[in-house]
């Protein structure tokens, strides 16, 4: 297996451009939204609302202004994260998601059968259905052009370097240094957003200012495994066992009988209801 | 919990697949019940038997319709790769589900099959209406494998809800449990109703699946409480519409207006009250599995 491969997408330096959805759109030949036409979603300047099956780079916008004295304006290019464990890779029933020798998570669309499993399993909300082929589509950090030695569409547009690719390692070093440069400059809520302590650790990671959950970030994601390992198999069995119990107590009084006994009596229970109905 | 931003999709096709394979595995269970006290060949085991496979067929058509590369069902059990290799994910409740609802259909064809020798409508060499397998020697034997695969079908599309990431669905261990309740009541239900028009039953089998219909109903009510107590603040994802308020009321309210109905003994005007009992737990149940599963997903859209 090749040296796992990432992103290291830094919040600081992002200016929301918005190169990296239209070098992802081009390279990856997905559809514009809605047809072209430019809906206005009224959430500042994004225009383009969430990640789904037609965008797989997305920059939000963060109008942190409740305090207008300290107001800051956040570009956040969102992207999927290629866990390390990764929920959709998990649920997956046709081994359609799969992972990469460079430690990345691609969904093959001739494989995927839309049951939308992968779509409620991801934590982080990014994986939809794409129109066009009606597979399940995501980032699969240009896993093409990986295979040919050159770097995704992304992160080559970024004018900042805003979006790093490289190493996952070698990533990991250089954000916590950009970390520590930014703390000493006084921006304390600064923070890494994905090390190995999450999922096994995002392959796709941030360096975040403020919480999480501005950028739409859950604080602690989890696996699907994680929940239905911890009870929800075990209690569903309880409730059925307890179900057949309540049908061994309801039917007790009922004895086993011969086929013979059967056919006549229910035979007898027919004639009779049919002499009940003949009198009405 | 974040709210999700991209809606999950799962809509009536879904909530009536998870209807229509409940009510097959309660009533399947009950007539595997039957086998095993040794009445395989009774009135209402045969509706049972008769009316299983319908309901899988229909809730597997469903679920391929609702696929969107439908062509492709196939792949959810068949390495598509390598065919004809199978692909088991015991770990994914759609991977093993998909698995648990075929073996399941494999049971309920057996059974449906045998329904019609015994009627003396086909004869399969030795498989004929003097040599049945259910209330002959080897039902038992069928019946304990039976009862295991209707209780998982039962009871795996809860799992399946609580194993994502959706708000509401994530917060509770309990939906499988429930939906166990919700498929049995709803099975006892349909095996009521039916008899309540056919009225073929004798009446010591009647008391029983009445009496089984009652607890079921109760068990289901017990369950559901656990679920919202379980729930916590979060039960909020669940009541997000006025549908889903409605469809909660409603089912809460004809599951105990079934309980008289279905609890008092029997007497001359019982196919009627027990066919109104029935109908009203029916119709409570896919008001559970509508609200449950639309709930969260009204909460995105």
């Amino acid at each position: 297996m090749a040296e796992p491969m990432g992103f290291f997408t830094d919040v600081s330096v992002c200016i929301g451009c918005k190169a990296c959805e239209v070098a992802c759109k081009q390279w990856n030949q997905l559809p514009a939204n809605n047809g072209g036409v430019v809906e206005l979603t009224g959430n500042s300047y994004d225009n383009t609302g969430t990640l789904d099956g037609t965008t797989w780079r997305h920059v939000r916008f963060v109008e942190d202004f409740d305090d207008r004295s300290q107001g800051r304006w956040l570009m956040f290019s969102d992207v999927c994260k290629h866990c390390v464990h990764a929920g959709c890779l998990e649920v997956c029933p046709t081994g359609a998601i799969f992972r990469t020798e460079f430690d990345t998570v691609v969904i093959q669309a001739d494989i995927c059968n839309g049951c939308r499993a992968c779509i409620p399993a991801c934590p982080f909300d990014v994986i939809d259905i794409n129109p066009v082929n009606n597979t399940a589509m995501k980032c699969t950090l240009c896993y093409d052009r990986m295979q040919a030695g050159m770097i995704p569409a992304c992160a080559q547009a970024c004018p900042t370097e805003s979006i790093k690719f490289g190493p996952v390692a070698e990533l990991r070093e250089e954000s916590e240094v950009r970390l520590a440069e930014l703390q000493r400059q006084g921006v304390s809520d600064a923070s890494i957003y994905g090390r190995e302590d999450m999922l096994g650790g995002l392959n796709a990671f941030f360096l975040i200012i403020g919480p999480p959950e501005w950028y739409g970030l859950p604080k602690e994601p989890q696996l699907p495994s994680s929940r239905s390992l911890n009870g929800e198999g075990i209690l569903g069995a309880i409730s059925a066992v307890v179900a057949v119990v309540l049908g061994a107590i309801s039917f007790r009084n009922l004895g086993p009988l011969r086929r013979k006994e059967a056919a006549e009596r229910n035979q007898a229970h027919e004639e009779n209801q049919s002499q009940v109905e003949g009198s009405v | 919990m974040l709210l999700r931003e991209v809606p999950i999709g799962w809509n009536w096709e879904v909530y009536v697949e998870m209807f229509a394979a409940g009510v097959a595995a309660g009533a399947f269970l009950i007539a595997m019940i039957l086998e095993l006290y040794g009445r395989g060949r009774s009135p209402i085991a045969r509706v049972a038997h008769l009316i299983t496979l319908p309901l899988v067929l229909v809730a597997t058509a469903l679920l391929v319709y609702k696929l969107e590369r439908s062509e492709r069902f196939w792949h959810m059990v068949i390495q598509s790769e390598n065919i004809p290799l199978p692909i088991l994910k015991w770990w994914s409740p759609i991977s093993i589900g998909s698995w648990g609802l075929m073996i399941f259909s494999a049971f309920a064809t057996i059974s449906f099959v045998d329904a019609l020798v015994s009627r003396g409508y086909l004869s399969l060499g030795p498989w004929n209406q003097n040599s049945t397998l259910h209330g002959g020697r080897y039902g038992i034997f069928f019946a304990i494998p039976s009862i295991i695969a209707a209780l998982f079908v039962a009871g795996y599309s809860g799992a399946l809800l609580s194993v994502t990431a959706v708000a509401g669905w994530e917060d509770t261990v309990f939906i499988a449990p429930f939906f166990v309740g919700v498929s049995v009541a709803t099975g006892a239900a349909a095996l009521l109703l039916i008899d309540s028009i056919r009225k073929l039953t004798p009446p010591d089998e009647v008391e029983g699946l009445t009496r089984f219909s009652t607890l079921s109903v109760i068990w289901q009510l017990l369950l559901f409480i656990v679920l919202a107590i379980s729930l916590g603040g979060a039960i909020s994802h669940f009541v997000t519409s006025a549908r889903t308020i409605l469809a909660f009321t409603l089912a809460i309210i004809m599951a105990l207006a079934a309980l008289p109905l279905l609890y008092f003994k029997l007497s001359t005007s019982d196919q009627v009250r027990l066919g109104t009992g029935a109908t009203l737990v029916l119709i409570s149940g896919f008001l559970f599995r509508y609200a449950v599963v639309m709930g969260p997903q009204h909460e995105i859209e």
